[in-house]
C-alpha cells in the first residue's frame, strides 16, 4: 500500500509540474502563434491589427493555462496546446 | 461547472499566488502610492510650493534656458499640472548629444520655481520612486524589472480568473464576513477585498500588461514589420531635425503659443513644450498635451513655427488600435482622474494590496492547524511565514523610512536621491532578518508598531521641524502637502489599530477575538468546513 501511495504522490507530482511547463511555455507559445495569425488575418491597416491582437493575446494566455490546469490530464493539455499553437503557426505562415 | 474543474483551478490559485505573492504586493503598494505621485513630490520638496500661474512658469523657462543656453540645439520644459510644482528645463547642445543615461539625472535639468526664478530644493526622486519601483523595480536593469513585473502581472491575471473560478457563490461570499474564527476570517477578507474591487482589480492587471505589451508579446507586431523599430516608426512617427539657417530671429511669445494650444485642443492644456533651434529663423516649437486632462495616453502633439508662433501642424492618436491600447494605459494610470475618482483608485489600489497580503496569510493559517508540531514547522512553511512578515510588514515600514530620509538626510549629501531609496532598501534588509530572528508574533507587533510610530511621528515632524506643518499648508489651502500628512496620519492610525488587533489577539481564541495573527494552531474543529469550502 506504501509503495503504491509513493507512486500515485510522484505520478500527482510529475503530472502538476508538466503542466505547468505546459502552461507557462507552450501556452506562451501557443500564444504567440496566435497572436501572428490574428495579427494578419485582422481586418484593418497593419498598425491596428498588430496593436488588437496584442492587446488581446494576454485573455488569450490566460484561457491556455487555465484550461491547461482544467484538462483531463497532463498529456491531454500537452496535445492540444500544441496542436492550437501548430495551427496558428501554419495559419500565420500562410497568412504572411 | 464541475468539481474537478473548480478543484483544479483552487491549486492553481494557490500555488500561482504564493510563487509571486511578495512581489506583487510590493508592486500593487506602490504601483497604489504612484496616484498620489506628484503629491508625493511636492511633499518631498518643502522648498518650493504651489504653482498659481503657468504662463509665469513658462516666462520664466524661457528666460532661464535664454540665459544658460541661447544656441543649443534644442530646449525642452516641462510645465507643471495642476498637481505639481514648477516646471522641469534641460537642453541639448550642439553637437554630440551627452547622454545621462536613464536614472542618472540630466545634467542640464533646472528647477523652476512657482515665481519663474530658477529655484532649489532638494535632491530627491520624491513620488518617481514609488512610481518606477511599481514596474521597473531597482537595483538591476530595467528590462529585467519589466520582464519580473509583467511576468507576476500574467500570474496576477491567471489568479484572478482561476480565483473567480474558485468561488462557488462569489456575491454570497461578498456580504459573508465571520471575524475571529481564525482562516475562515482570512479567507472571508481574502474574499471580500478581491470582490469588493474586483472590476477594478481585472482592469488594472490588464491595463498594466497592456502598458507594456510589446515588450512582453512582441508576435503581433513582428507578424506586420519587418523590425519593431518600424512599428515604432510609425506607431510615434519621429519628424526630421529642422536645419538652422543661422539667422536669428526672435522666438514667439510662449504664453501666446500656449493660449492657441488651448485653443487646438478645446481647453486641454500644454504639459511638455520642446524648442528646435531656439532663436534661429528655422526654429519649431512642439508642445505635446498634459496628461491628466484626456483618458487616452499617446502622441498629442501641435507643432508651431518657433518665429511667427503660427499653428504647423497637429496630431491626436487616430486609429482604433492607437486609441485602445491609449486608452487602456490611461485607465491604469489614471493621471486623467479628478480627485473624488482619484480617491477610489488609491483606495481600490489598496484593497489590492490587502487582497494580496490577506492571500498570502491565508496560506500560512490553512497550512498551521495541520503541523503535528507547531513549535517546529517544515522549512516551506518557516520560509513562508517569515517572508510574508518581511513582506507584508516590512515593506511599509522601509518605505516610511524612505519618507524619513528625505526630511533627515543633509541637504547636500552628494548623491542624495540615490540615498534616500538606500535607505528604504536598507531598512527592508534589516526587517527581513528581523522577521526571522524574531518569534514570529513578536516580530510582526514590533515591525507594525514602528511603522505606525514612524507614519504618525512624520507630520509631527513636519509641524515643529518645519514651515510646512499641517496648520500653514491647511490654512494656505495646499491640499497637496496638507493632504499628504493627514494620509500619513490616517495610514499610521490605521497600522496603530492593527497592531492593537493582533495584540489583543490571544492565540488560540480565535471564536472571539479578531485578527489573527498568530502563532499557535488554531482549535481543530474548524479545520474541515472551512478547507471543504475552498476546495470543494
Amino acid at each position: 500500500m506504501a509503495g503504491q501511495q509513493g507512486i500515485g504522490k510522484w505520478r500527482d507530482g510529475l503530472d502538476v509540474a508538466l503542466r505547468v511547463a505546459i502552461a507557462m511555455l507552450g501556452g506562451y507559445g501557443a500564444t504567440a502563434a496566435c497572436t501572428m495569425l490574428l495579427a494578419r488575418v485582422w481586418p484593418a491597416s497593419r498598425l491596428d491589427a498588430s496593436l488588437w491582437s496584442t492587446i488581446l493575446s494576454f485573455a488569450l494566455y490566460a484561457g491556455l493555462v487555465v484550461w491547461t490546469f482544467a484538462a483531463p490530464s497532463a498529456l491531454r493539455a500537452g496535445l492540444v496546446v500544441a496542436a492550437i499553437g501548430l495551427a496558428a503557426g501554419l495559419g500565420a505562415a500562410l497568412a504572411a | 461547472m464541475s468539481q474537478g474543474f473548480r478543484q483544479s483551478q483552487a491549486g492553481l490559485h494557490t500555488w500561482s499566488g504564493l510563487l509571486v505573492g511578495w512581489i506583487l504586493y510590493l508592486i500593487f503598494l506602490n504601483g497604489s502610492v504612484s496616484y498620489w505621485r506628484e503629491e508625493i513630490t511636492r511633499w518631498a520638496q518643502p522648498e518650493i510650493g504651489a504653482t498659481q500661474n503657468v504662463q509665469t512658469v513658462a516666462h520664466g523657462a524661457i528666460a532661464h534656458l535664454t540665459k544658460v543656453a541661447p544656441s543649443a540645439k534644442s530646449w525642452q520644459i516641462e510645465l507643471p499640472s495642476e498637481r505639481a510644482s514648477g516646471a522641469i528645463t534641460t537642453y541639448k547642445p550642439k553637437g554630440k548629444p551627452v547622454s545621462g543615461g536613464f536614472r542618472r539625472p540630466d545634467p542640464t535639468r533646472t528647477l523652476i520655481g512657482p515665481d519663474g526664478q530658477v529655484a532649489t530644493a532638494r535632491d530627491t526622486e520624491g513620488g518617481d520612486l514609488f512610481y518606477r519601483l511599481h514596474f521597473d523595480l531597482r537595483y538591476m536593469p530595467v528590462i529585467w524589472g519589466r520582464w519580473v513585473v509583467g511576468f507576476c502581472a500574467m500570474f496576477m491575471l491567471v489568479a484572478i480568473v482561476s480565483g473567480v473560478i474558485t468561488h462557488k457563490k462569489i456575491f454570497a461570499d461578498f456580504f459573508t464576513f465571520r471575524p475571529g474564527k481564525g482562516q475562515r476570517s482570512w479567507l472571508d477578507g481574502h474574499n471580500a477585498l478581491a470582490v469588493l474591487a474586483l472590476p477594478f482589480h481585472a482592469m488594472i492587471t490588464y491595463t498594466g500588461l497592456v502598458t507594456l505589451m510589446v515588450i512582453y508579446v512582441p508576435w503581433g507586431v513582428t507578424a506586420n514589420y519587418p523590425s519593431l523599430k518600424a512599428y515604432y516608426a510609425q506607431s510615434i512617427p519621429k519628424t526630421k531635425p529642422l536645419k538652422a539657417t543661422g539667422q536669428a530671429a526672435p522666438m514667439a511669445d510662449i504664453g501666446l503659443v500656449l493660449k492657441s494650444a488651448d485653443e487646438v485642443w478645446g481647453g486641454g492644456h500644454a504639459g511638455l513644450i520642446r524648442i528646435e533651434n531656439p532663436g534661429d529663423k528655422a526654429s519649431r516649437i512642439v508642445v505635446t498635451r498634459r496628461a491628466s486632462d484626456k483618458l487616452v495616453d499617446g502622441r498629442w502633439e501641435i507643432t508651431f513655427d518657433g518665429a511667427t508662433g503660427a499653428v504647423r501642424s497637429s496630431v491626436a492618436p487616430q486609429s482604433s488600435g492607437m486609441i485602445a491600447r491609449g486608452g487602456m494605459i490611461g485607465l491604469h494610470a489614471g493621471r486623467f482622474a479628478p480627485l473624488t475618482l482619484r480617491w477610489l483608485f488609491f483606495l481600490s489600489g489598496l484593497a489590492g494590496t490587502a487582497m494580496v497580503a490577506t492571500g498570502l496569510v491565508l496560506w500560512i493559517a490553512k497550512r498551521r492547524q495541520r503541523l503535528p508540531d507547531p513549535a517546529r514547522p517544515y522549512f516551506g512553511f518557516w520560509l513562508v511565514e517569515r517572508l510574508n512578515i518581511g513582506a507584508i510588514a516590512g515593506l511599509p515600514l522601509a518605505m516610511t523610512a524612505f519618507l524619513w530620509a528625505n526630511r533627515l538626510l543633509p541637504v547636500n549629501l552628494a548623491n542624495r536621491a540615490d540615498w534616500e531609496g538606500h535607505a528604504m532598501f536598507l531598512t527592508w534588509g534589516v526587517t527581513l532578518v528581523h522577521a526571522f530572528v524574531r518569534p514570529t508574533r513578536r516580530a510582526w507587533i514590533e515591525q507594525l508598531s514602528a511603522t505606525a510610530i514612524l507614519l504618525i511621528a512624520l507630520p509631527i515632524f513636519n509641524l515643529l521641524a518645519t514651515d510646512r506643518g499641517l496648520p500653514a499648508t491647511l490654512a494656505a489651502g495646499d491640499g497637496a502637502v496638507a493632504g499628504t500628512d493627514l494620509t500619513l496620519l490616517a495610514l499610521g492610525a490605521a497600522f496603530a489599530a492593527i497592531v492593537l488587533a493582533v495584540v489583543r489577539h490571544k492565540p488560540g481564541t480565535d471564536r472571539r477575538k479578531p485578527a489573527r495573527v498568530a502563532t499557535q494552531p488554531a482549535p481543530r474543529v474548524e479545520l474541515k468546513p472551512a478547507l471543504a469550502e475552498v476546495e470543494a
